[in-house]
């Protein structure tokens, strides 16, 4: 979190002066002046948004995902791990480790796929944000054109890997390193 | 108040009860979201800042060439590459994007730049590739770039088709 702050604040202070370098202070001002109109236009809307994700985010549990992807396989199982994957409302520094946990199990690659793809393309709990910082026009496209993606890559892996798991898969390369 | 507040309003709400009724956790919810978003707060405000100088710095001709509907499939391809570049979380990005949006850049571009770096963002490969593997990492970037390239070209046919 520090580190993505300072990067941003290099990122940012960086075009601040490329804008100084390029237009003068006119450029600069201009620039912020699109900073606090997109900021007032957006602040209710980030309000609520995060009003609604902590929500999610205490509606949805651990538990209830790993007991939800131990129990489904086929098509039905696809869609519904996609679905619970962007319901998982954690970030990269606990959405990983979660996935690891499911390397004892027998959960097939595709489903695991599935859950992956799902979490990162639908991410329920980034549709308020994508709402309120891009457009809801914008936001409705995106979700209905990469709907299918969490699905369609779990059927490719299904063809690819039939009912293998993520273990059976690394082991295999462990193996052939070995062999 | 817009329409689209509103509705967020009332989604948050809604789970606000939900909530109440099912787990009894709706206060737990409640500061869960605003210590989430003071925590993101400077995130948020520096990217907004950021947004606004990419909107009056990035080249009107650059976008009309390489990222507009006009560009087409460079439009495209463009998005999917940049958005694996794009290492920072949601609340950093997304404003990002809004204003290349803003600047004129196509549909199809935004959905492959949005696609992309949600399935391929390079902030994600050194957890991935610590939990799931290298074998892992190679298929998943084989599958998104693909599927991301694809959902882009939906959007700029969408724009073509006037949506």
């Amino acid at each position: 979190m520090k580190k993505s702050l300072i990067g941003l604040a290099i990122a940012t202070l960086i075009l601040v002066l490329l804008a100084y370098f390029f237009g003068g202070t006119e450029l600069v001002l201009a620039g912020l002046e699109r900073a606090f109109g997109n900021t007032k236009k957006a602040a209710l809307m980030i309000l609520a948004s995060f009003l609604l994700i902590g929500q999610l985010l205490s509606i949805v549990d651990e538990n209830m995902v790993s007991r939800t992807l131990k129990s489904i396989k086929g098509l039905r199982g696809i869609i519904t791990s996609a679905l619970v994957g962007g319901l998982f409302p954690v970030g990269p520094y606990l959405f990983f480790p979660f996935v690891k946990m499911f390397h004892g199990y027998d959960l097939p690659y595709y489903i695991l796929i599935a859950f992956i793809f799902g979490k990162h393309t639908y991410d329920f709990a980034r549709i308020p944000m994508e709402i309120s910082l891009i457009s809801h026009r914008i936001a409705l496209i995106r979700y209905l054109t990469t709907l299918p993606i969490p699905i369609i890559a779990a059927l490719i892996t299904y063809l690819l890997f039939r009912n293998r798991t993520l273990a059976q898969i690394n082991h295999r390369s462990t193996d052939s390193e070995v062999v | 108040m817009s329409i689209t507040t509103a509705i967020l309003a009332l989604v948050a709400l809604a789970l606000f009860v939900f909530n109440a009724r099912q787990k009894g956790q709706q206060v737990t919810g409640l500061i869960t979201g605003l210590t989430l978003l003071l925590k993101n707060l400077p995130i948020i405000l520096l990217s907004l800042i950021l947004a606004g100088m990419v909107e009056v710095l990035i080249p009107h001709d650059f976008v009309r060439n390489w990222l507009s509907a006009e560009a087409g499939i460079r439009g495209v391809l463009i998005g999917t590459l940049g958005g694996i570049m794009l290492a920072m979380g949601p609340y950093a990005t997304l404003p990002i994007v809004s204003s290349i949006y803003v600047s004129g850049a196509g549909i199809g571009t935004v959905i492959a730049l949005i696609s992309s770096w949600s399935l391929l963002g390079i902030s994600k490969t050194p957890h991935e590739a610590a939990h799931l593997g290298g074998k892992y990492v190679a298929y998943k970037t084989i599958l998104g770039l693909i599927l991301s390239f694809l959902a882009g070209c939906v959007g700029l046919s969408l724009e073509y088709l006037g949506l």
